[in-house]
């Protein structure tokens, strides 16, 4: 009780956290600038962290189980005794709609996702701070930080909701949030019309979601959210479990879902995007794992499937991210690639339950949690730092950008971080996550179970391609934005340096527990066994996760592989102090008169890759063709275009556009005319019922 | 009183086609004001016993309905400065030929499974289908303003019956709500009319077509 009251307060501070920016002077010019940023912000900044302080300890008391109440209370007193009879981290009340009622509670699975929810709002908020005041001030900036507040309060309702009404109250509230905070980005044109597509894609899936609680009432007898409920006909369970894979996969950007993503990340604020891809896209894979465990999966095919669905999405992703010229859509692509790597490991825990195996059930459980932390803290941490070189220097384009090493050395040793993070390379956390996906994979592959063996090997190879091309891909990203020079002059006249001590503390922070994360996994382990054992609903009797995947030994690994980079490191600091560098121009490449223009872009180290998955990706190119000995002046552009949204997605709304106005005929703009539909429909009822009732 | 309940009715199914057939907008104004007082009068008959409540649902319906809404529309009326429908979208007689079919509909189709077949109500549902049906004829064929008011007015008078079964059953607050409510519904479209009319100098709805999208 207390526990849950903790975590409903720190709700409530989120959702609240925004209010004070609403009152916050605009007026004020860049010399009396308050010291605490932009309006508002540095506020949000404090409440949300004294929500995360809240949070973290009603999850600490909800997962010990622990109740101070009973050690500080007198026992004998009436209200102690109520309170030690309900040490449940639960509640229930009763409320005014006709279904439903207002039930929360906190179970391992809950607080696993709860912590992320609080921890991630903070550095966002943090982030906030440097960026709007580099932003500047405007009218509708101070409605910012409300919607962010709502949307991470909406996105925790949404992890502790146990009724199916309050669930898609929440979960609207979250879309709905989401779709106000991208509004602000930096062009409010592009981010309108991201934001459509958003809401009609949200609300496809929500349609799904209410088809699916309605099955569920319809078997169950109510919308309470907990396991041992009814059992299900085996038809009925796989049209819930369909209906919850559209559904939260819309949410999550799964393969062909996700066409809504890559626009809206990039358009909204960088500090949006980060909540936006790091936890609300997990929301999907949340919903997913509470499914699955009120709905029992009993046949493999499930397991196949998300194993298909995942492996599909991230090469599709990634291959996407790496085409990309703009910085922060490319990340957003890349959301796609490890929400996919998530699915796969989704997709062997579900294999596992189906075919009574705990140990593929914990790794793949344990893979899918342990990335979802880890793609929340260095997707932010991405995020971030492309905001903060989009505020620098106006442009997302990485095409022009470049040698902004030099200028933002801080944003570019961070970003680098990140990036080696989502690639999946020692010592920092994503390696740790889908090393254990690995293990998770190969191990199906050399067990006795009856696992069809092609699946899960197409799953193993699609996960080794992708690391491949992520690290291509980041390596991309990482080359043509600070290293080198800028491609187009213009922009590297323009770049501002970023000196904001709260963006460099968000990003620290996200470095920090990316490298820890990474470095101590095996800490985590018994965290992942108690929410195996929660989801399954049978405590792990197996050995546990550390006997099955030696996770100990990356902390190992790790440390002896950054105490191995402290030689050349100290190396080469030493020679520069001893012998002081020559400065020279950046990039020559043994011209005789270089240019900026000259040098490889991101779309051209991209091309190789982009060219041998020309087959799935079909990229665009407008070459010149060579006519005469002495060419002329021409040009060349290569685009590589969604193919699922410009030949599915954009065709089939298209047709709609065409064939719906049809239908404008029955409006007339008369009201005898409406009046009279109304009678017509009257009497037809009326004369169905007559024939019905005989 | 079966009997004297059932006259009333007929009078009323009666009335409703006098309201079709009439071009004169006060005659139907007038017509629908008497429709409106011998419905005032039915829960007094129907039960067979007066109660209070029941006198006062009665003493507030026929003011409102006989008295202070039709004399509303008068004044719309006069100040509007017309007289009659001219070019309705049926003519009168096939309107009354119309309304003549709904309520030979309703008496042939139109009953409630599942109530009491008291001799009472024998005829107390179809009168409120027939009422609702002339109600939506009003409503479709007619084009100026006013015309579309007394549709409403027929209609909610189709609902006024069929309520009269559930008059037991129904609270005098909820009925006092619902005369509050086409009280307020009448005032507004009273003033709607004359807005109507210094817009489009006429009351002819069809200008309205063109506030379409």
């Amino acid at each position: 009780m207390l526990s849950i009251s903790l975590i409903l307060s720190a709700i409530a501070l989120l959702a609240l956290s925004g209010v004070p920016a609403l009152f916050a002077s605009t007026r004020s010019s860049p010399a009396n600038r308050p010291a605490f940023g932009a309006p508002g912000a540095g506020v949000q900044a404090v409440l949300t962290l004294l929500a995360l302080a809240l949070g973290v300890a009603g999850v600490i008391l909800a997962w010990t189980g622990y109740n101070p109440l009973a050690t500080w209370l007198p026992t004998s007193a009436a209200g102690g005794q109520a309170l030690l009879a309900d040490a449940e981290a639960r509640l229930r009340l009763d409320w005014f709609l006709p279904w439903g009622q207002f039930h929360v509670a906190i179970d391992p699975l809950s607080a696993f996702f709860l912590l992320p929810a609080f921890f991630l709002p903070v550095l966002g908020s943090l982030y906030a701070i440097g960026d709007r005041r580099l932003a500047g001030f405007s009218q509708d900036s101070r409605l910012l930080p409300l919607f962010y507040g709502l949307l991470a309060a909406a996105i925790a309702l949404v992890i502790i909701a146990r009724d199916g009404a309050l669930f898609l109250i929440a979960w609207e509230l979250m879309a709905l949030a989401g779709y106000f905070a991208s509004l602000f980005g930096r062009d409010r044109e592009r981010g309108r019309r991201a934001g459509w597509v958003y809401l009609v894609a949200t609300h496809l899936g929500t349609l799904c979601l209410f088809l699916m609680f309605a099955i569920y009432y319809r078997v169950s007898g109510s919308f309470t959210l907990e396991a041992g409920g009814p059992v299900w006909a085996p038809g009925l369970a796989t049209a819930v479990l369909l209906l919850a894979t559209v559904g939260f996969g819309c949410k999550a950007g799964f393969f062909p879902l996700h066409v809504w993503l890559p626009d809206f990340y990039a358009e909204a604020p960088a500090h949006v995007s980060a909540l936006l891809s790091g936890i609300m896209s997990k929301m999907g894979i949340y919903g997913l794992l509470r499914i699955l465990m009120l709905v029992p999966v009993t046949a493999a095919w499930m397991g196949y499937l998300f194993l298909i669905i995942g492996a599909t999405s991230a090469v599709w992703g990634i291959a996407m991210a790496l085409g990309q010229r703009d910085l922060k859509r490319s990340l957003a692509y890349s959301s796609v690639e490890n929400l996919g790597i998530i699915a796969m490991a989704l997709g062997l825990a579900t294999l596992g339950r189906a075919l009574g195996r705990p140990d593929f059930t914990l790794i793949g459980l344990s893979a899918a949690l342990f990335h979802t932390w880890n793609h929340g803290l260095f997707k932010s941490l991405l995020f971030f730092a492309a905001g903060a070189v989009d505020r620098s220097t106006g442009t997302r384009d990485t095409d022009q950008l470049g040698g902004l090493g030099k200028r933002l050395p801080l944003v570019m040793a961070l970003f680098m971080v990140g990036a080696v993070a989502i690639a999946g390379l020692p010592p920092f956390n994503g390696f740790a996550s889908e090393w254990l996906l690995y293990n998770g994979l190969f191990r199906t592959l050399g067990s006795d179970a009856a696992v069809a063996t092609h699946f899960v090997a197409l799953a193993a190879v699609a996960l080794a391609l992708v690391g491949a091309i992520a690290v291509a891909c980041f390596v991309k990203l990482t080359a043509a934005v600070f290293l080198g020079e800028a491609r187009a002059p213009a922009i590297a006249a323009a770049a501002r340096p970023v000196r904001s001590v709260s963006m460099a503390l968000a990003m620290g922070f996200a470095a920090l527990a990316c490298l820890a994360l990474g470095l101590f996994p095996a800490w985590l382990a018994p965290v992942f066994e108690r929410v195996g054992a929660c989801w399954t609903g049978v405590a792990v009797t197996v050995p546990g996760l550390l006997r099955y995947v030696p996770l100990r030994w990356l902390t190992l690994a790790g440390a002896g592989f950054l105490l191995a980079l402290l030689v050349p490191v100290a190396f080469i600091v030493g020679r520069k102090l001893v012998r002081p560098p020559v400065v020279a121009g950046t990039w020559d490449c043994g011209y005789a008169r270089p240019e900026p223009r000259m040098q490889y872009t991101g779309t051209s180290f991209g091309r190789s890759i982009v060219s041998l998955l020309s087959f799935m990706l079909r990229p665009r190119l407008k070459a010149p063709r060579l006519k005469a000995c002495f060419p002329e002046r021409s040009s060349f552009a290569s685009t590589l275009p969604d193919l699922i949204h410009d030949r599915l997605v954009l065709p089939f709304f298209q047709l709609i556009g065409r064939e719906a106005p049809r239908f404008r005929v029955l409006q007339q703009g008369r009201t005898h005319l409406y009046v009279l539909y109304i009678l017509i429909i009257s009497v037809v009822l009326l004369v169905m019922g007559r024939i019905a009732s005989k | 009183m079966p009997n004297l309940v059932n006259t009333i009715l007929v009078i009323v199914l009666a009335l409703n086609l006098f309201a079709l057939g009439n071009s004169r907008l006060m005659s139907v104004i007038r017509i629908v004001s008497a429709q409106g007082v011998l419905l005032g009068l039915l829960p007094l008959v129907m039960h067979g016993h007066i109660t209070i409540a029941a006198l006062l649902a009665a003493g507030v319906g026929i003011i409102l309905k006989a008295i202070i809404i039709p004399s509303m529309m008068l004044r719309a009326l006069r100040d509007a400065d017309i007289k009659r429908e001219v070019e309705p979208l049926i003519g009168f007689l096939p309107s009354i030929i119309l309304g003549a079919l709904a309520t030979g509909f309703s008496l042939l189709f139109v009953t409630l499974p599942g109530l009491a077949d008291e001799a009472a109500v024998s005829l107390v549902i179809p009168t409120s289908f027939a009422t609702v049906l002339v109600g939506f004829i009003l409503l479709t064929t007619r084009y100026k303003a006013i015309s579309q008011v007394v549709g409403y007015l027929v209609l909610e008078n189709g609902i006024f019956i069929f309520g009269l079964l559930l008059v037991e059953a129904l609270p005098l607050v909820v009925e006092m709500g619902v005369l509050l409510d086409l009280f307020v519904g009448i005032f507004v479209i009273s003033i709607i009319v004359n807005h109507i009319n210094a817009a489009f100098s006429s009351l002819d709805t069809r200008h309205l077509v063109s506030l379409k999208e």
